[in-house]
């Protein structure tokens, strides 16, 4: 049983929040001049907003394994969300070459050859695209630890620092929705494709960053009406690890 | 690099309103729409949304209602709301939702960009005449096969001046049914006609065989032009129960071929000819009842063979007024002489040639002013014996008791005129429905100098009274068109809706009743909906555009209805007005939504300027 909080009670800690600040401010000075340090220098929203006041980016990663220091990026996905309302202008992705091979697994997953890879653009400059579409925003992804994990790690080989990041997880936020339900969570259950089906979303063929992006923007938007049909909830009830990362 | 939003790109194409835009269009239009997620009850369109804003459902449903809280629409997946059109309407969302938004400046820039887009915006209402002209008609129907195509050319002419034996022996020889006459020397003008038949009853009288063909043959002879479409060749067949026609070269024309009913069934004709010539045959309602059992297949054929609404209309009325014509002459045998001269009038359908076999009585009766008071008693026996004769061949009595068995709908010809006069000058709300029914009634049967000059005078007089316009224009915005319906999988999801559509009553009867005041307003006496609507539009009292959306829009739900009967027809079950929207194509779907729409634009605009002008 989790403990009821009392109201009034903030989820991000004062403490935290300054912390977190304080992090991202250091971040920033040690980032190359570009859009990563552009993104770390961006005023944030005040948790205490509410999510239809706020700016996210819905993204995904395609990656060839889940282990972010020895695996890499394939592709990156996103869309904007004003709000819970995903702008389509700005759906893009990035396809990312490969230094090493697919791994013919994920390349079945992901239907991502080598040459198709190779047709790519650099890390470097994808996750340039990425901060800039990231600026003002929070990132918005299912099971945000891979996401973070991977863009963390990249940006700490390319650019010697780890990006603290505001970011909301579709998955814990379906898990804590579940949870306070009192419905089971099944196993399996948590897969962005099941949760779809059950907020009535579209099940999409496509299974690339683009469209998982785009599967998790609207999943977010679902969630989020769950709590409020006009998104009047603030920003901290939605984030994810909101006492750490803040 | 952009991400390619195929997927997106897709799904509109599926859409059937946005299934004719081209396929760039779409592609513009996927990248400038937002996404949300509403969730069930939820007010859409939101309240935050400004008026000019396109909404497609992707999933999940929403209602719409008109600020009188009726409901108006039902959106599905796939389905679009254009609040450009829809002002004045609220509603909610009744299924969790994904919706894809094109806000209102996005709409302005794509339609200052593309040519196709503007053009779909603008026509909220969509025009029906492309896909209205391509519906069944086959290349090989009877409606657009002139008759010279299957007549028979240079007939066999003989002059009169022959013997009957000789007339007999020329048929033999050329293996004809039937022998066109001239006057000596005037050879390419028939004069008369000899069939088979003609023959087997002078043999059966016992007539000379010697004595001139001249004394035997039918005369006059009807022709037709050889530009005439069949199937008015077939009409005029059924309706002077006859079986041959002369074909001309234009009208009056020289003789260049004869048609025979024949010829007609051979070209997937219709037994309609047949049916009207077997009632007249029919001997006591029974034998009369036994005939009329093939109307429902005549129906099927009609369909089949291409007919559209108007052509089943006609022939369906065509066998009715025959059948009625029956009736009376049998109750007239039973009752003895009519005690004044009297005509038998029907109204509603009938009376605008437009029944199809789901159908009930519309009946009135006018006798002359000169019929002695104790008539009155023979006339109602006369409305109870032909009224229960065609209930009895399967047409219901008339639920709202337009019945000439009432004395309200049976009187003399000046009481006619004031009551008409009366309700026309005055009508109060609850007169409207005798008005429309006054407007519509048609002598089927007796001496048209009874009823005829009684409604022109009605109509002369309607025509200025602004009153009666009005009381009609309310009328006809009262009948509301649903403006949406259940796509088939909003009716599975949303078990409580599993409901049908009244294509009578919500398609047809709305336009029906437009036409009505447009053709009044155009001081018309046509009584059919499509004849009011164009005399209307010749006159004026009607915009073109209108006016041809209107007459699109009957044909296409009157053609609908007419195939969905068939269709039940074929499955045994009785045929009736009720269509479950899920039998429907997405085309045709999306086709009954624009006419329904077309309609309810009518009633709102062209209604207010036929109210409006003052005549």
């Amino acid at each position: 049983m989790p403990c009821p909080r009392p109201k009034d009670t903030p989820w991000v800690h004062p403490i935290g929040h300054w912390r977190f600040c304080r992090r991202r401010q250091r971040a920033a000075q040690h980032a190359p001049a570009g859009a990563l340090r552009a993104c770390l220098e961006s005023p944030l929203p005040s948790a205490r907003h509410v999510v239809a006041d706020c700016r996210f980016l819905a993204v995904d990663l395609e990656t060839t394994g889940l282990d972010p220091e020895h695996d890499a990026i394939l592709s990156i996905g996103w869309v904007a969300m004003d709000g819970v309302r995903i702008d389509l202008s700005t759906a893009d992705q990035r396809l990312v070459r490969a230094d090493c091979p697919v791994p013919e697994q994920s390349a079945v997953i992901h239907r991502i050859t080598d040459r198709e890879a190779a047709g790519g653009t650099t890390v470097d400059s994808a996750l340039d695209a990425l901060f800039e579409a990231l600026q003002g925003r929070v990132l918005v992804a299912h099971h945000a630890a891979l996401e973070l994990g991977f863009l963390e790690e990249a940006c700490h080989r390319l650019y010697g620092v780890r990006p603290p990041l505001p970011v909301v997880d579709t998955l814990r936020l379906a898990e804590r929705q579940l949870r306070r339900a009192g419905r089971p969570i099944p196993a399996d259950g948590m897969r962005l494709h099941t949760l779809r089906g059950r907020y009535n979303l579209p099940q999409y063929r496509a299974h690339d960053a683009l469209f998982d992006a785009l599967a998790a923007g609207e999943l977010f938007a679902a969630l989020v009406s769950q709590l409020s049909p006009e998104a009047r909830v603030p920003l901290e009830r939605v984030l994810f690890r909101p006492g750490w990362l803040w | 690099m952009n991400g390619e939003l195929e997927e997106i790109r897709e799904f509109l194409e599926r859409c059937p309103e946005l299934a004719r835009l081209p396929s760039e269009t779409r592609t513009s239009l996927v990248r400038r729409l937002t996404l949300r997620y509403l969730r069930e009850d939820s007010p859409f369109p939101p309240e935050d949304a400004p008026p000019g804003e396109l909404w497609i459902v992707r999933t999940g449903a929403a209602e719409l209602y008109d600020a009188q809280d009726q409901l108006q629409d039902r959106l599905g997946e796939g389905d679009l709301l254009n609040t450009a059109h829809t002002d004045n309407l609220h509603g909610r969302i009744t299924e969790d939702a994904l919706i894809y938004q094109l806000e209102a400046d996005r709409a302005r820039d794509l339609a200052g960009r593309d040519g196709a887009f503007r053009e779909f915006i603008d026509l909220g209402a969509d025009r029906l005449r492309a896909p209205a002209a391509t519906s069944p008609a086959g290349e090989r129907s009877l409606l657009t096969t002139p008759v010279r195509a299957l007549m028979t050319p240079r007939p066999i002419m003989s002059p009169t001046s022959l013997t009957l034996r000789e007339a007999a022996q020329r048929m033999t020889e050329a293996d004809i049914s039937a022998l066109l006459l001239h006057e000596p020397g005037k050879e390419d003008l028939p004069v008369g006609i000899l069939t088979d038949t003609d023959l087997r009853h002078a043999l059966a009288a016992g007539t000379d065989p010697g004595c001139r063909v001249a004394d035997c043959m039918a005369q006059p002879v009807a022709s037709v032009s050889r530009d005439t479409p069949a199937f008015d060749a077939l009409l005029r067949m059924a309706r002077r129960d006859i079986h041959h026609l002369p074909v001309t070269d234009g009208e009056n024309g020289p003789l260049v071929g004869i048609l025979s009913s024949t010829d007609l069934i051979r070209h997937q004709g219709t037994s309609a000819v047949y049916l009207v010539r077997d009632l007249r045959r029919a001997d006591g309602l029974d034998a009369l009842r036994d005939v009329m059992r093939a109307l429902p297949s005549l129906q099927v054929q009609l369909v089949e063979a291409g007919a559209d609404a108007t052509q089943i209309g006609q022939t369906i009325t065509t066998v009715i007024d025959t059948l009625t014509q029956c009736l009376i002459e049998q109750a007239e045998a039973k009752l003895g002489p009519a005690p004044a001269a009297y005509a038998w009038l029907a109204s509603g359908s009938q009376g605008r040639h437009e029944q199809m076999v789901h159908t009930d009585q519309d009946t009135a009766l006018v006798y002359d002013d000169a019929a002695p008071p104790e008539a009155d008693a023979w006339f109602q026996r006369l409305a109870d014996e032909v009224g229960e004769g065609l209930a009895a061949c399967g047409i219901r009595r008339c639920p709202g008791d337009v019945d000439p068995s009432q004395p309200h709908w049976r009187r003399s010809t000046s009481d006619w005129e004031r009551e008409i006069r009366r309700v026309l000058s005055h009508p109060s709300p609850r007169d409207a429905m005798l008005a429309t029914h006054y407007l519509d009634l048609r002598v089927i049967h007796g001496p048209t100098h009874l009823f005829e000059p009684v409604r022109h005078a009605a109509l002369e007089q309607g025509y200025r009274s602004e009153a009666l316009l009005s009381t009609l224009a309310d009328q006809a915005r009262q009948l509301r068109p649903p403006l949406g319906f259940f796509r088939q999988f909003v009716l599975e999801r949303g078990g409580e809706h599993a409901d049908t559509l009244d294509l009578k009553m919500r398609g047809l009867m709305p336009i029906v009743a437009l036409a009505r005041v447009f053709a009044l307003r155009a001081g018309s006496d046509a009584r059919g909906t499509l004849e009011r609507l164009r005399a209307a539009r010749h006159a004026g009292a009607l915009s073109e555009g209108t006016g041809a959306d209107l007459i699109d829009a009957w044909q296409f739900i009157a053609t609908l209805r007419a195939r969905l009967q068939a269709e039940q027809i074929r499955r045994g079950s009785a045929p009736d007005n009720a269509l479950p929207p899920n039998e429907l194509s997405g085309l045709e779907r999306s086709h009954l939504k624009n006419a329904f729409r077309l309609v309810a634009h009518a009633q709102k605009t062209a209604l207010a300027q036929a109210e409006q002008v003052h005549g």
